[in-house]
């Protein structure tokens, strides 16, 4: 079985591209040791490389390295009482990062200068003939100037490690005073009185585990979250999508493979266009004020009808939207009509003079309720995509239909499939939408081969998130982050912390002398579990975390909703789906968590040192030197320029200076494009540094993840040991002492 | 193969006296560079012939330090830092990341200190940029005090600038004083100029305090109850008016009341200012600090001539006490003040505006400074009967609902009742320095005088409208001779203010074709007055003519088909509308105070 599954991940060529990496590493260690070093490999004695490593460090020691530790502590000391920050916690970050920072570079430029210097200057003093000449293998000597080095930068470390736990605490005592004054003096607004606290109450250096969302909705009104229907409400400020599969020969038909996209095209939705048909209910929940106007109309003014003047049903806005979120085909460049009848109408207008008519899908009206065929009633509207424009779907994987209000004062109720998608067929002369002639477009299916739920987003803000109305007449747009499968988070003092973090816009809220007018957000937690529903309200400033608790028996099972939504007038409040609330798992103690960070950067520390004395070993040492930074930083270089060095910078250097000459613009053109393409390649072959993230987790008092230690060190092995291994054979071959 | 010399090794006491010769050498250059340095400065002074004595000592510190010397304390890298930081900063600001975002502010400047568009970008960045990040109002004028607070260590580093000094003024002005939010902002720095009274009592009379304090004015967001759930005690920080007030009716052996002693813990790098601090001692006068003369003036300077002494609040020590706090006007009239002297007695520039700018801000400042004050007086007043004042809203609304109170009206609260005859009497004194301001710019400028005819016209009489209501007020607390004299002062100022008012509108807020109809014969000229020669007519005449100018602007106004008075085209409506408003205020009064008269004229 096992040997299956070996020959089935080798068979597989998308494996092997994944982890060409991990194999040339593993290659060079296992060919590098039992190919050309097996003999060095049975002497191989761990105490002589401890004994090696011994030398390193003790000479390092000598070379008074650790007294770059103390500089480094005043530097920070100086840089932290330049800074100037938001508030306490801010300035605790601050400080916390500097500190890191300069223990991450002092141990790094210690191992680089160190290791990339000490084989050179032995092999030109002369000092590697002691070493040489004694029963050690070439194996040992790199390893040991490797752990030695490691252990001079564990040292450094140690002591900056020290430092910064002691200075951070000292900074925080201070901080936190600052707080108690700001408190007792009343300084601070309703808004930041609660943030303070909680940095008074829970300490300024925590390191929290949080837990993200898995999935996030945007409702208009409160969803009964154990049925079906859904609410978007009014203009615009929800919409649904509907995600379909863009298969080819579901769209366009039976069709050969290698067949040429025109062959395709004339056929299926190339032929008759596509049929979106959304069925739901509406509800009035204000005055309309999409009536249309009455014609002018010529002759005597026909008597006004008695009574009021019945209500035209609401409208809708649908188009369609690519696998990459671009929209394909707009809603004017569809046909609506709120009945199968009118559209046949519409169509044959449009196929007569090939122009659009008035009601296309901008805003399609539904039809008055009408019985469905699972027995219920419903509006139904329908728009047809034209096949010149049904044809954008050609080389889609999947595709969105989208729906949202066009009538203001709307409740639209959403079932569970709301939009169904058909390719329809002429039959006898006469365009059939639905079946039996028609061929329903299936639902893109999830994993599982389940058809995907539909998503429901609030209106897109400029800054990115999905934006809610804060009212006070009731809730207009609610956000409902769903937890699922989750681990329970842990109780303290019988709350449950979390965290909500969203940017906030003030809309012309009127401003009254003396009031701060901090904004509300009324949160509400559904434990799926118990059913019960618990309530909590807190201020928020604009992107800034705001802290609050809910009892420890709001969230009894592994799914539970919470739903936010503004109560204060004249805000809009933008949330994102993965980080705007998070719910509090349980906390680690800081130390724990800044040893973590260190253990990281050991371990990058560790990666310099064994490309440091790699290089060293055929290399003169500042070039030693220069080409460990290259190594270290190709790779983020490369990935800085990632915009100018994509394809078509031959191109475009070629019409900046201006090569009028076709061959030599040709020539340029080519080998700018070549000597890119091979910088990126040789990218992809250095480490990738990015991966040993010390700093970002503990900065904002997140623990730390086991996965970012398994990076940490996944790259270390990686590199790390091919490149000691690789050192070896070069040392192994090379002529040292007589 | 050739065999080099091997160099002559030069004699060691020939090295030696090289040696010392180099080293004479950089120290008799250290002398003359200090000595270079000191005729330099003492030059720049000399050039300056209104500047009198250098201040006697120069701070030190690392913002001190020129430029070129941090560059080489830096390594020559100075300026990629500075051009790094300025990048990261803007591209922070744009995705509304403010983490840090201060910080890189603050090395900017110790990178750059000398360059004063690099501080005037970022005091407005902060200001403006920064706070409208913020969506609670007290965040947003947290990042406004900074950018003042950045604004005066600059104006410590670079004392008299008159770029920065402008900048303070325009952020206290513009940004706290008009923007859409300067009701909050107003009264915060009204209320955080002052030095507080501390008013602490046990945490079970919190409800009685609130009872108490509310008939005050006291608005809990802005002065909360700290509770101290340890010691079970209360404390709030008061206005000295309102606690003095408060001590009256909520009093006991537990109710402590004392001035705040702030514990200024700025020596911490993230202190970061929450609340303007105090520069009024508990008896509303300016600290000493403050009003600390770095250029004494000289003796032999005579007396209305503008000096220009350096210190930081020179231009309000002749209006203090000021036992209500400071406007934020007139925070900015100060800078702006200093600003124009530094512009006329020290010949310096401004960068970003022009000399006709600098030179007019004062006397808006003191328009706008009084008006503060005149609202300020209207809810006092509305306070001092009883009534609770709108919390935001137009000012002039104010007018009717005050213009109401009888002069036999009962006093609910004497402290709002001296808080009010204090703002209309600082008011009218302040209308009176705006007009002798206005009138000052308009010598120097004469050619752009016209455009502050009408600020003129408008300080007189808003002056006089701020007298009658000070001495209506004295009336409606005095009695007997002191009542009778008060209201007849009162009805004098009142009907100077309503023929004031009205010629204010017959200059420049009646249609010309309107003012041919109505305006009455010159009898020098026997030729019809125009808006330019109406101020000569019998003011007398001032009234009947406002009146005749409404029939006739209600006709000339009017739909030809319908009759109805049509209010968009007539083009003065709104500015006629305020000035009519003020006019009824003292119809109101003047009707008022003849029933009042009369009994106390006859006994």
């Amino acid at each position: 079985m096992a040997d299956h599954a070996i020959f089935n991940l080798l068979a597989d060529p998308s494996w092997l591209g994944d982890h060409w990496g991990w194999l040339v590493a593993a290659a060079i260690v296992v060919l590098g040791l039992l190919g050309a070093g097996l003999r060095d490999l049975g002497r191989f004695s761990p105490k002589r490389i401890w004994a090696l490593s011994g030398v390193c460090f003790d000479e390092s020691i000598r070379k008074r390295v650790l007294w770059i530790a103390p500089l480094a502590m005043l530097g920070v000391i100086v840089v932290t009482e330049l800074q100037k920050a938001l508030d306490e916690q801010d300035a605790l970050r601050q400080s916390l990062k500097f500190c890191l920072f300069a223990t991450g570079t002092v141990a790094v430029m210690v191992s680089i200068i160190l290791a990339a210097t000490n084989l050179p200057r032995d092999i030109e003093t002369r000092v590697i003939y002691t070493i040489v000449t004694k029963p050690t293998t070439r194996l040992e000597l790199i390893l040991g100037k490797i752990v030695g080095f490691a252990r001079v930068s564990l040292a450094l470390l140690l002591i900056m490690g020290l430092f910064t736990w002691g200075y951070l605490r000292v900074r925080e005592r201070r901080e936190r005073g600052q707080i108690a004054h700001r408190l007792r003096d009343g300084d601070v607004g309703e808004t930041e009185q609660a943030r303070l606290t909680h940095y008074l109450d829970t300490g300024l250096l925590t390191a929290r585990t949080l837990r993200s969302p898995d999935q996030f909705q945007v409702y208009g009104r409160m969803p009964d979250l154990a049925g079906q229907k859904r609410v978007i409400s009014d203009q615009g400020n929800q919409d649904v999508l509907a995600e379909f599969s863009g298969d080819r020969a579901a769209l366009f038909g039976e069709a050969p493979p290698e067949a040429p996209a025109d062959q395709w095209a004339h056929q299926g939705i190339g032929q008759f266009g596509l049929v979106i048909r959304v069925e739901l209910n509406t509800r009035r929940t204000g005055p309309a004020n999409d009536q249309p106007q009455e014609a002018p109309t010529f002759g005597p003014t026909p008597p006004k009808p008695k009574g009021p003047k019945p209500l035209l049903p609401p409208s809708l806005l649908i188009d369609v939207f690519g696998s990459t979120g671009y929209q394909l085909v707009g809603s004017q460049q569809m046909i609506g009509a709120a009945d199968l009848p009118t559209l046949r109408q519409e169509i044959a207008d449009f196929v007569k003079t090939s122009r659009m008519p008035s009601s296309t899908a901008m805003q399609v009206r539904l039809s008055r309720p009408q019985p469905l065929s699972d027995g219920g009633q419903g509006q139904v509207a329908y728009a047809w995509v034209p096949p010149s424009a049904a044809t954008r779907l050609f080389n889609e994987p999947f595709f969105y239909v989208r729906f949202t209000g066009a009538s203001d004062h709307v409740d639209y109720e959403v079932g569970p499939q709301p939009v169904r998608v058909f390719v329809p067929q002429i039959q006898q002369n006469r365009i059939e939408f639905e079946s039996p002639g028609a061929r329903e477009v299936p639902l893109a299916a999830g994993r599982d081969g389940q058809p995907l739920p539909l998503t429901f987003r609030g209106r897109m803000g400029l800054r990115g998130g999905q934006e809610i109305k804060g009212t006070d007449s009731g809730p207009s747009g609610i956000g409902v982050f769903s937890f699922r499968h989750s681990p329970t988070p842990a109780a303290v003092n019988g709350q449950i912390p979390m965290e909500v973090n969203v940017y906030v816009d003030r809309a012309g809220a009127e401003v009254l002398e003396g009031h701060e007018a901090a904004t509300t957000l009324d949160v509400a937690v559904y434990d799926r579990q118990s059913g019960s529903v618990t309530t909590q309200s807190v201020q928020v400033e604009s992107r800034q975390i705001a802290f609050f608790t809910v009892p420890a028996a709001a969230i009894t099972g592994p799914d539970y909703d919470v739903a936010i939504s503004c109560p204060t007038p004249g805000r809009d409040i933008g949330l994102f789906p993965a980080d705007s609330l998070q719910v509090v798992l349980g906390r680690q103690s800081f130390e724990f968590n800044l040893l973590k960070s260190l253990c990281i950067l050991w371990m990058m520390s560790i990666l310099v040192v064994s490309l440091a004395v790699f290089c060293s070993t055929f290399l003169s040492w500042p070039i030693a030197l220069v080409l460990t930074v290259v190594l270290l930083l190709g790779r983020w270089g490369v990935n800085q320029l990632a915009d100018v060095t994509g394809p078509g910078l031959g191109r475009q250097i070629v019409n900046e200076f201006r090569f009028n000459d076709a061959p030599v613009a040709e020539v340029v053109s080519t080998s700018v494009d070549a000597l890119s393409r091979s910088m990126n390649l040789f990218s992809r072959v250095l480490p990738d540094m990015s991966r040993f993230e010390a700093i970002g987790d503990i900065e904002q008092g997140v623990s730390i993840p086991g996965e970012k230690l398994a990076q940490s060190l996944g790259v270390l092995v990686g590199f790390g040991l091919p490149a000691a291994v690789a050192a070896y054979l070069v040392m192994k071959r090379k002529e040292v002492a007589p | 193969m050739t065999a080099t010399a091997a160099p002559r090794p030069r004699p060691p006491a020939l090295r030696q006296s090289a040696r010392g010769a180099v080293a004479i050498l950089l120290i008799l250059s250290l002398l003359a560079t200090a000595v270079a340095r000191h005729w330099v400065i003492a030059h720049r002074l000399a050039s300056q012939p209104h500047r009198g004595p250098a201040p006697p000592t120069e701070r030190t510190s690392l913002n001190n330090m020129p430029s070129y010397a941090t560059a080489l304390l830096l390594g020559g890298l100075r300026g990629p830092l500075a051009m790094s930081l300025w990048i990261s900063s803007q591209t922070q600001l744009q995705q509304g990341n403010l983490q840090d975002l201060d910080t890189k502010i603050e090395w900017i400047r110790l990178l750059q200190p000398e360059f004063d568009a690099v501080h005037l970008f970022q005091i407005w960045n902060k200001a403006y940029n920064i706070s409208v990040k913020m969506t609670s109002l007290s965040n947003k004028y947290s990042a406004i005090i900074d950018a003042i607070d950045y604004g005066q260590k600059v104006d410590l580093e670079r004392p008299d600038d008159i770029n920065i000094l402008s900048s303070i003024a325009l952020t206290y002005s513009d940004k706290l004083g008009n923007s859409q939010e300067s009701a909050y902002y107003r009264r915060r720095v009204r209320r955080e100029t002052q030095t507080l009274v501390r008013v602490a009592f046990p945490i079970s009379r919190v409800d009685e305090f609130k009872a108490a304090a509310f008939k005050l004015g006291w608005l809990e967001d802005e002065a909360a109850v700290i509770r101290n759930q340890r010691t079970h005690t209360a404390a709030v920080l008061l206005e000295r008016w309102m606690a003095d007030s408060l001590a009256q009716t909520f009093q006991g052996p537990d109710v402590s009341m004392q001035f705040e002693q702030r514990a200024e813990t700025s020596s911490n790098p993230s202190w970061r200012l929450l609340r303007l601090p105090a520069v009024l001692d508990d008896r509303g006068y300016i600290l000493s600090d403050l009003l600390e003369a770095r250029y004494p003036r000289p003796a032999a300077l005579a007396a209305d001539q503008p000096w220009y002494d350096g210190s930081q609040l020179q231009m309000l020590a002749q209006y203090q006490p000021f036992p209500y706090g400071l406007s934020t006007f007139a925070l900015g009239y100060n800078d702006y003040k200093r600003c124009q002297l530094l512009q006329d007695l020290w010949n310096e520039h401004p960068m970003q505006s022009n000399e006709q700018v600098i030179d007019g801000r004062p006397a808006i400042m003191l328009e706008l400074w009084a008006k503060d004050e005149w609202e300020r007086g209207r809810r006092f007043e509305l306070r001092m009967v009883g009534a609770i004042p709108p919390p935001g809203g137009d000012p002039v609304e104010l007018e009717a609902p005050t213009a109401a109170i009888p002069a036999s009206a009962t006093i609910a609260d004497q402290a709002a009742r001296g808080g009010a005859e204090y703002s209309y009497g600082l008011a009218a004194r302040l209308f009176a320095d705006a007009r002798a301001e206005f009138r000052r710019h308009m010598n120097n400028y004469r050619s752009r005088a016209y455009i502050y005819f009408s600020h003129v016209d408008d300080a007189i009489a808003m002056e006089q409208l701020m007298l009658a209501d000070r001495d209506y007020l004295r009336a409606v607390a005095a009695s007997g001779a002191a009542r009778q004299a008060a209201m007849q002062s009162a009805i004098t100022h009142y009907t100077q203010t309503q023929q004031h008012f009205a010629l204010v509108i017959l200059r420049y807020w009646v249609d010309e074709l309107v003012q041919a109809k109505v305006y009455p014969k010159d009898p020098a000229t026997g030729k019809p007055y125009t808006q330019e020669t109406i101020e000569s007519a019998d003011p007398s005449l001032y009234l009947p003519t406002l009146d005749a100018v409404l029939r006739e602007n209600n006709r000339y106004f009017a739909d030809p088909d319908t009759g109805q008075y049509l209010p968009d085209r007539d083009q003065y409506r709104e500015e006629r509308g305020e000035c009519l408003v003020y006019v009824a205020h003292c119809k109101i009064r003047l009707a008022n105070l003849q029933p009042a008269t009369r009994p106390a004229t006859t006994p």
